[in-house]
Parts: structure tokens; C-alpha cells; sequence
């Protein structure tokens, strides 16, 4: 069968590597052009595969005229396949537009840039930003002018949409190679930019050898190749590493990238024609999963570097999406459908919003690293004065990732909640305690997210400037800065909307999945467990809190409440005003970046576990043992006590 | 016009979502004033009155806010917020009677997320000046709901188990016909939550630098918040005399003055409870947020303990 979209699309990946070549044979003359088609040719994409996915196209196949002998590269665009080619797609968009307004800019004015690296301005300029120990030199921005950034970027996306659109197993394989080759291209030479195309080759050989290994090899395939390539927790490390990659690769990796990763995953372990895998595949998910949230999120709140925090936010999302998965197989494996509906919807929900968010707020710490001229917390600070655009848009990102309502991690959490509370019936004791565990842990991650998203917006864009530079931070481009609101505003709408979207653009790839859709749990005004019971309701829940908080602005305007305010010197527990030679107050009486916000217990005693830094030795000073609380103990023996029961009860 | 019974059931619906909204607003600075109060008395003062708190508003209310000169726009945004969150909170969970209007809205999980709102908020506002003070607070709070957040859902889970639903007003309709069963698991998860209260609204709300009429909506939200915590724990734990849905006004009548005993002993015991054991140190409340977290981990295996053995 032959699609009209699925024909448009191949030719459109043909298009964006026939474009990658023109950009690599002429990186200065073409480079506009390049950047310009990239962006339409993704766009259009990105288009027409909600298109398909809206019109409920039927499943289309292309043979393409190469690949392997023998093994010839298929192309079909079945619900999944354009559900994710549309966020692959979208995330490309984005980061196209980015890099095509920065780079235009940068050609404007190459010696703004070049001005800040010396001995940079002939050869590689990433390697010469790799060897300036100042790693808060701006790199994002330095490719333009010296190596065609814009060249790899059009091969990356065709490569990811390969990945999404080939139906074998060497296609999908080869187009996640070609991917991870163009990123590896963009980034040089550096030892993160190979780190991850080993990866990348790994899970390419993954999915390789799952089309041939037997079942029970599958589980593993999926969580250790793919899985990796997500930042699952065994192998998550090489996620957070600190980088000089260009900005526009990092969107990519991030929101390219890892969907197509989930998407493999989805592939290789819910596989409709084949036999349902038993209960225990379900429990391996959720343990990877649930140590990558915390280990994720506590990472996310104490990295020093914006874009290393932003990575290990990944981790923590990728987690959320494992717990989904183990949910989902667990589910099918008990033969309860509409449980496998819901968490199947949470890992498309959670996918989406890893394109969405994941491509924004790299964008949006690239740009605040060009603009302030570093990455690290502790040098920024007082940016939303600056850069209010990309500071509304870097809050928008990490909201839509925290669980705060309405936005649509929130709705995210939510369904894997409710997924949770209908497991019970599917296990013994043991699995019942883990679900215990899981819940604890969705609550942790929730706080953890909360937690960086305090800690980033707060230390990097609120509060007094901490450096002379981050005082005179610019926003990027305008053209830039579109890109950028585009992203926030699809994260708010999904969220205040996110019944329709998973009615309209979910509900046939699940339905394709398990033979049943998610049909009356998603509705127009929200979500709900079972087809009558009231469940989140998104929209009405996002009129109230407008309603109240417009109620209150008319009273004040009723009152006759003077509107504007007075500005004069902060309070600041009524200590003295800081002297004039120190402009911006004195820095040191700021929070930090640096153990801004510890969990005290959890992340003490993860990392007396998994010790992940130098101990610098202090001097010892002789503190009195605490001991546990009393009725600690009590309650901790109770539990026990009661475990012990119900366990005897069971058998 | 003749009226069918389901819009009279719509109409009784909405009356009593808007009698409740206007009883949660009116009664919210009252009860954080009688706290005050009791708490002023245990201490051997003799206390504001517990009137003071809507005096004081209404004085605020009139004063031009004084910003600081480092503040954004976000500084004014994150009242409105709190106060907008916190009500629609507040509006949410039963104090008289079932079957409000809002009752389908009314998700456990919701509530749960709208307190993280209003907190991450007011933190961000909190930051937003760049003052010592205030950060350190942020921070402190940010880390403390980290160890909430844990046991909050463990008592969502066991509620959610025994329910068989998230929605807070079947889950009281349920707890009020004695069905959430075991009740000894509803009674851990209400002392659970609980214990939450007592740790995640201890007092220092000195998130300074707010002033005027932004002061006052921060400290309104602040005792909307603890009337909120007061409602959802009363209701779980005592839901007797709150009327059903659909029942004439002598029965709200009936629910409006349990539902004030109730708040009354909530508001006074806690703030006894401060007073003798001094529950205002940061490392107090990570203890009580610990034992929160192990009543909530008991009443989820009281609920398997329960499930396995029947």
C-alpha cells in the first residue's frame, strides 16, 4: 500500500541529506539556504505526519530503492510511526529555526564572537573552546562562523525521521547510526561527542540483534541499547557529561533523540503480533526506572552547569517513561487493557513533552549562554530583567516537565498514577510493596522536579546578577526567540489541553498497540480512570484558577487601590543597604547554586550509596551521634510487624 | 418552566458551591486568628483578637505595595497565584456537604498538586529580590517538600486503594457511610496527612520583602492553605454530620456546625500541639515529615495486610 504522506515524507528525508551535502560542499555560500530549507523541509514534515495521524490515514508501506542485499529498506507510517515522526519532526523544527537565527547573526558579526577566544579564530573552534579552561566561554554560538553547523543538522533530523519511519529492524538501525554520526559531526571531536556516538551505535546494534534473538532477550536489548541511549540508569552518565557541543545538537539529542529511543522501546517490547511477555518483564522497568528518577532528579538539583542540569532532568523523565513501560507491561501481562491504555498514554504524553520541553530548554540554556556569555549558575543571576523572553520560556520548559497543575507533566503523573492504583490485583505481596515503592518515588520525583525547577529559574534568571557579564546578557535574535515561544506555548496548550491530545493524537497509536484505545478516559476537558468516574479535569481546573485570579485583580481595581507600586531598596531582614562599589549588592549574601536544594535525608544517604564525587577531606569536628527517633522505630517495627502478616496471609 | 429533578440537583449543587466558597474565604483569616490566639494564651499572653487577621488585611489591602528595586514582574504575578491556587484548593474540599458543584474536580492528586503550586511560587518569589533571608527560606522549604512529597503519595495510594478512587468527595461519601474499609487505614492516612500539616505550614511565612495589598494576598493564601489542610484531615477523620448530596438546608445547617467543631479542635489542638512541643525547628519538621511518610507507608500495607487476609 502506497500513501500520498508517507511518499511526501520520504521525499522530504531525501530532500534534508540532499541539503546536508549542499551545506558540507558549500558551508559559507549556501548557509542561509540550508538553514532556511532545513527549517520548512522539517516543518512540512512535522505537518503532514499529524496530518496522517489526525485523517486516521491507513497504514502505508514504501519500499525504498536501497539498503542492504536481501534486506531492502521499507519505510510504513503506521499511528505510532507518525505520532512520533510528528514530535521528531517538531523537535527538528525548532532547532533548525534556532541554529538558521543564530547563525545568521553570527555571520552579521563573527568578531563579537571570535573576539572572546583567542586563538580561535583559524581551525576548529570547538576544539580550541574545549581547551579553554574557562569552559563558560560561550560555544554555543562559535560553529557558525567556522564549521557548517548547519550542514550535519538536516542529515541528524533525516536520520531520526529514518529511524521513526523504517519498518525493519537494520532501516531503523541505520537511520539511528546516521543520527548519532551527524551529531557526532556537529559536536568535533570532543570526548562527550563520541561518548555518545558510541551509544548511539550501541542501541543501533540493539535493535539490530533484537530482530533476530529470541524473546527473552528482548527485555534486555530494549533497556540496555535504546534504553541507554534515553539515559536509563545503568547508563545514564554519559547524558550529564559537561560538553562543548553546539546548542542546536544538544536540542536534538535531547528532543530527538531520546523519543526516537522510547519509540524503539515501544517497538521491540510491544510487539502486537507476538506472544504477551510474562508478569516479571514488567517489574525490570520499573526498578531501572524508578532508581533513574531519583538518581536523575537528585542530580538535576546540584549540578553547577545549566545545561548539565537540564540533562540530568532527561534521566529523571526518562525514568518516569521506564515506570510507564513496566506499568504498561505488567498490565498486559495480567491481561488488564484499559490499565495498559492508561500507561501507555503516560509514555506518549511523557515522550511528547521529552520533544517539546527536551528541545526548549536546551534552546533556552544555549541561548542564555550565549547571551551572559557562561552556563554556570553561580555566574549568572538576574537574567529576567534581560532576557524576559527566554526566561518565561526556560520556566515554561521546566514546568511543563514538573508535576504542577495544570501543566502537562502533571497530567503525565497523574495517568501514571492511576495506572498505579489499578495494579494491585496483577501480583503477590512482593510486586504490591513495589508498587508502594513506585508510589513513594512519583512523589519524590515530583518534589525533585519542583526542586530544579525552583533552583534553575531561581539562582540563573531571578534575584541580583552575580557577574559584571550576566548584568548585560542580550536575548538571542528575534527569529530565535520565536522558536523558543513556539515550543513553550505547544508545552502550555498540551497541557491545559491535553484530553483532546491524547484523544486525537494518541488514542489509534495505543489502540494499535493493545487492541484498546484510551476512548472516554481522555475527554475534552480532561483525563479520567474509567469511562464515568470524575478524573483530572485540565481545562475547567485551568478557567478556575483564571477566574480566581482575575476576581481578585477586578476587586483591587474596585477598591480603588492605587495600581502601580513604589520601588526603593529591598528590605532584606532590615540589614543595611550594601555600598555604592558594590553595584549589583554583595554577591555572597545570594543563595548559590551549589546545595541549594539538598533532600536531606534521601540524598544523604543515596549518596553515602552511590558516592559519584571526590570527597574533599574537612577537618573532623566532633559532633553528638543523633540517634533515631523513638517513635520511629516503633512505627518502622509496626511495619514490619505488619509486612511480616500480610505476607503470612498471602500464602 | 418546570424543573426536572436533575436540574434541581445541578441548582442545589451550585448553590452550595458558592455558600462554601464564601464560608472558606470569610472563615480562613478567623481560624488562622484563633490560632494566634490559642497559641498566644498557652504562652501566658493575652493574644490578638481573633478578628485581628481580617483587620489586618483590610489594612494592608489599602497600602501601596513598596517593591524592591531588584523585583520583576514575577514579584507581583506570585500573589495572584498563591491566592488563585489556594482558592480554587479551597474550593475544592468539603466542609458542610458532598456534592457540590466542583465535586468532579475534586482529585486528590489536584489538591496535592496545588499546594506544590502555591509553594513553588511564593519560593520563586522568594528569590526574586536576591535577599539572604528569603532564599535561604526557598530553599529550605524546597528541600523540606522533598521529604513530604514521598509520604503524600504513599497516602494517596492507600486512599486511592481503600476508595478505589482519587476523587476527595467519593472518597468522603464513602468514609462518611463507615465503607473505606479497613477504617484503620483511612484513620493512618488522615494522621499522615496530618502530620504533613503539622510539618509543611510550620510558621515562618517570613518570606519578606512582600508589602501592601501583595502582602495581603500572601498571607491570606498562607491561611487559606491551613483551612484547606484543616478540611481535607477533619473530613477524613470525622466526617460525621456533613450532609449528603442533594439535602435541604437543615441538613447543611447540621454539616456547617460539625464541620466548625471540627475546624475549631483542628486549629486549637494544633496550635497547643506547637506551643508544647515547639514543632518550628527545621530539623523537628524533616522528623515529623519522616514519621508522615511511615504512617502513610502503614496505612498502604494495612490496606495489602487487609486485602490478603480477607
Amino acid at each position: 500500500v502506497n500513501g500520498p504522506f508517507l511518499t511526501l515524507l520520504a521525499a522530504i528525508l531525501a530532500a534534508l541529506t540532499g541539503l546536508g551535502v549542499i551545506g558540507a560542499a558549500w558551508p559559507r555560500r549556501a548557509h542561509e539556504a540550508v538553514g532556511f530549507g532545513a527549517t520548512s523541509l522539517t516543518g512540512l514534515a512535522a505537518l503532514l505526519s499529524l496530518l496522517a495521524l489526525l485523517l486516521d490515514d491507513p497504514p502505508a508501506m514504501l519500499a525504498l530503492p536501497l539498503g542492504l542485499p536481501g534486506a531492502a529498506f521499507r519505510l510504513g507510517l503506521d499511528p505510532l510511526a507518525a505520532f512520533f515522526a510528528a514530535l521528531v519532526f517538531a523537535a527538528g523544527t525548532a532547532a533548525c529555526a534556532f541554529a538558521a537565527a543564530t547563525d545568521s547573526a553570527a555571520q552579521a558579526d563573527p568578531a563579537s564572537v571570535s573576539a572572546h577566544l583567542p586563538g580561535a579564530a583559524q581551525g576548529h573552534a570547538p576544539d580550541a573552546a574545549a581547551h579553554i579552561s574557562a569552559a563558560h566561554i560561550s560555544a554555543a554560538h562559535i560553529p557558525a562562523a567556522h564549521i557548517p553547523a548547519a550542514a550535519p543538522l538536516p542529515v541528524c533530523i533525516a536520520g531520526l525521521g529514518l529511524a521513526v519511519l523504517a519498518t525493519d529492524a537494520p532501516a531503523r538501525a541505520a537511520g539511528l547510526a546516521l543520527a548519532g554520526g551527524a551529531l557526532w559531526a556537529m559536536g568535533a571531536t570532543s570526548r562527550a561527542g563520541a561518548t555518545q556516538l558510541a551509544i548511539t551505535l550501541l542501541a543501533a546494534a540493539a535493535i539490530v540483534i533484537a530482530g533476530s534473538a529470541p524473546a527473552p532477550a528482548l527485555l534486555w536489548l530494549a533497556l540496555l541499547g535504546p534504553g541507554a541511549l534515553a539515559g536509563l540508569v545503568p547508563l545514564h552518565a554519559w547524558l550529564t557529561q559537561p560538553h562543548q557541543t553546539p546548542t542546536p545538537a544538544v536540542a536534538l539529542l535531547s528532543g530527538g533523540m531520546v523519543p526516537v529511543a522510547i519509540y524503539a522501546i515501544l517497538r521491540m517490547l510491544f510487539d502486537p503480533a507476538g506472544a504477551v511477555p510474562p508478569a516479571w518483564w514488567g517489574a525490570l522497568p520499573m526498578l531501572l526506572g524508578a532508581a533513574s528518577v531519583i538518581a536523575g532528579g537528585l542530580d538535576a538539583t546540584d549540578r553547577p552547569d545549566l545545561d548539565t542540569a537540564i540533562a540530568a532532568g532527561t534521566v529523571r523523565q526518562t525514568g518516569l517513561t521506564a515506570i510507564g513501560l513496566g506499568i504498561a507491561l505488567t498490565a498486559r501481562a495480567a491481561d488488564l487493557p484499559a490499565v495498559t491504555a492508561i500507561a501507555l498514554g503516560a509514555v506518549l504524553l511523557l515522550a511528547a513533552l521529552q520533544a517539546i520541553c527536551g528541545t526548549l530548554l536546551p534552546l533556552a540554556a544555549g541561548a542564555i549562554r550565549y547571551g551572559a556569555g557562561t552556563r554556570q549558575l553561580d555566574r549568572l543571576g538576574g537574567l529576567i530583567h534581560r532576557m524576559p523572553t527566554t526566561t518565561a520560556c526556560l520556566l515554561a520548559g521546566l514546568f511543563g516537565l514538573a508535576a504542577l497543575p495544570p501543566g502537562p507533566g502533571f497530567a503525565a503523573l497523574w495517568l501514571l498514577f492511576q495506572a498505579l492504583l489499578a495494579l494491585p490485583r496483577a501480583g503477590a505481596l512482593p510486586f504490591q510493596l513495589l508498587l508502594c515503592a513506585l508510589a513513594a518515588v512519583l512523589g519524590l520525583g515530583a518534589a525533585l522536579a519542583a526542586a530544579s525547577l525552583l533552583r534553575l529559574v531561581g539562582i540563573a534568571c531571578l534575584g541580583r546578577p552575580r557577574t559584571p557579564r550576566a548584568a548585560v546578557a542580550d536575548e538571542p535574535p528575534r527569529p530565535a526567540r520565536r522558536a523558543l515561544l513556539t515550543l513553550a506555548a505547544t508545552s502550555v496548550a498540551i497541557g491545559v489541553f491535553v484530553g483532546p491530545f491524547l484523544r486525537f493524537l494518541a488514542d489509534a497509536p495505543i489502540r494499535d498497540l493493545t487492541g484498546t484505545g484510551l476512548g472516554a478516559r481522555a475527554t475534552l476537558l480532561g483525563l479520567a480512570p474509567g469511562a464515568e468516574s470524575p478524573g483530572y479535569a485540565a481545562l475547567p481546573l485551568t478557567s478556575l484558577l483564571l477566574l480566581a485570579a482575575g476576581l481578585v485583580l477586578w476587586l483591587r481595581r474596585l477598591r480603588g487601590v492605587p495600581a502601580g507600586a513604589v520601588s526603593g531598596p529591598a528590605w532584606d531582614g532590615g540589614f543595611a543597604a550594601p555600598p555604592a562599589w558594590l553595584p549589583f549588592g554583595n554577591p555572597v549574601t545570594q543563595s548559590s547554586g551549589a546545595g541549594f536544594a539538598p533532600s536531606p535525608a534521601c540524598g544523604t544517604l543515596f549518596r553515602r550509596l552511590f558516592p559519584l564525587r571526590a570527597r574533599i577531606p574537612m577537618p573532623k569536628i566532633q559532633v553528638p551521634r543523633r540517634s533515631i527517633p523513638a517513635p520511629a522505630v516503633v512505627l518502622i517495627l509496626v511495619a514490619a510487624f505488619l509486612a511480616l502478616w500480610a505476607w503470612a496471609g498471602a500464602t | 418552566v418546570g424543573l426536572g429533578g436533575r436540574d434541581v440537583t445541578f441548582l442545589l449543587a451550585a448553590l452550595t458551591q458558592i455558600l462554601h466558597i464564601v464560608l472558606m474565604l470569610a472563615a480562613a483569616p478567623v481560624v488562622a486568628g484563633l490560632q494566634a490566639w490559642t497559641e498566644a494564651r498557652l504562652a501566658g499572653r493575652i493574644g490578638p483578637h481573633p478578628w485581628q487577621p481580617w483587620r489586618d488585611l483590610a489594612r494592608l489591602a489599602r497600602k501601596q505595595p513598596a517593591l524592591a528595586e531588584n523585583a520583576s514582574p514575577l514579584f507581583r504575578i506570585a500573589p495572584l497565584a498563591c491566592v488563585a491556587a489556594m482558592t480554587v484548593a479551597a474550593s475544592l474540599v468539603p466542609s458542610f456537604t458532598l456534592g457540590m458543584a466542583f465535586a468532579p474536580l475534586a482529585d486528590l492528586l489536584v489538591l496535592a498538586g496545588l499546594l506544590a503550586c502555591d509553594r513553588v511560587v511564593l519560593a520563586l518569589a522568594a528569590l526574586d529580590p536576591g535577599t539572604a533571608p528569603a532564599g535561604v527560606a526557598a530553599s529550605r522549604t524546597i528541600s523540606l517538600a522533598s521529604l513530604s512529597e514521598p509520604g503524600m503519595f504513599l497516602v494517596l495510594l492507600a486512599l486511592g486503594w481503600i476508595g478505589g478512587t482519587t476523587n476527595l468527595d467519593l472518597l468522603l461519601g464513602q468514609q462518611h457511610q463507615g465503607m473505606l474499609q479497613p477504617p484503620a487505614a483511612a484513620a493512618l492516612a488522615a494522621a499522615a496527612l496530618a502530620a504533613l500539616a503539622l510539618a509543611g505550614t510550620a510558621p515562618p511565612s517570613q518570606i519578606a520583602e512582600f508589602s501592601g495589598g501583595d502582602l495581603a494576598l500572601i498571607e491570606f493564601a498562607a491561611s487559606l492553605r491551613m483551612l484547606v489542610w484543616f478540611d481535607l484531615i477533619g473530613a477524613l477523620l470525622l466526617p460525621l454530620g456533613i450532609a449528603e448530596q442533594a439535602t435541604g438546608p437543615a441538613a447543611w445547617i447540621v454539616g456547617l456546625l460539625a464541620w466548625a467543631a471540627r475546624t475549631l479542635v483542628l486549629a486549637m489542638g494544633l496550635a497547643a500541639l506547637r506551643c508544647v512541643t515547639g514543632w518550628q525547628r527545621a530539623s523537628r519538621a524533616a522528623q515529623v515529615l519522616g514519621i508522615a511518610a511511615v504512617l502513610g507507608l502503614l496505612a498502604a500495607l494495612l490496606v495489602l495486610a487487609s486485602a490478603a487476609a480477607a
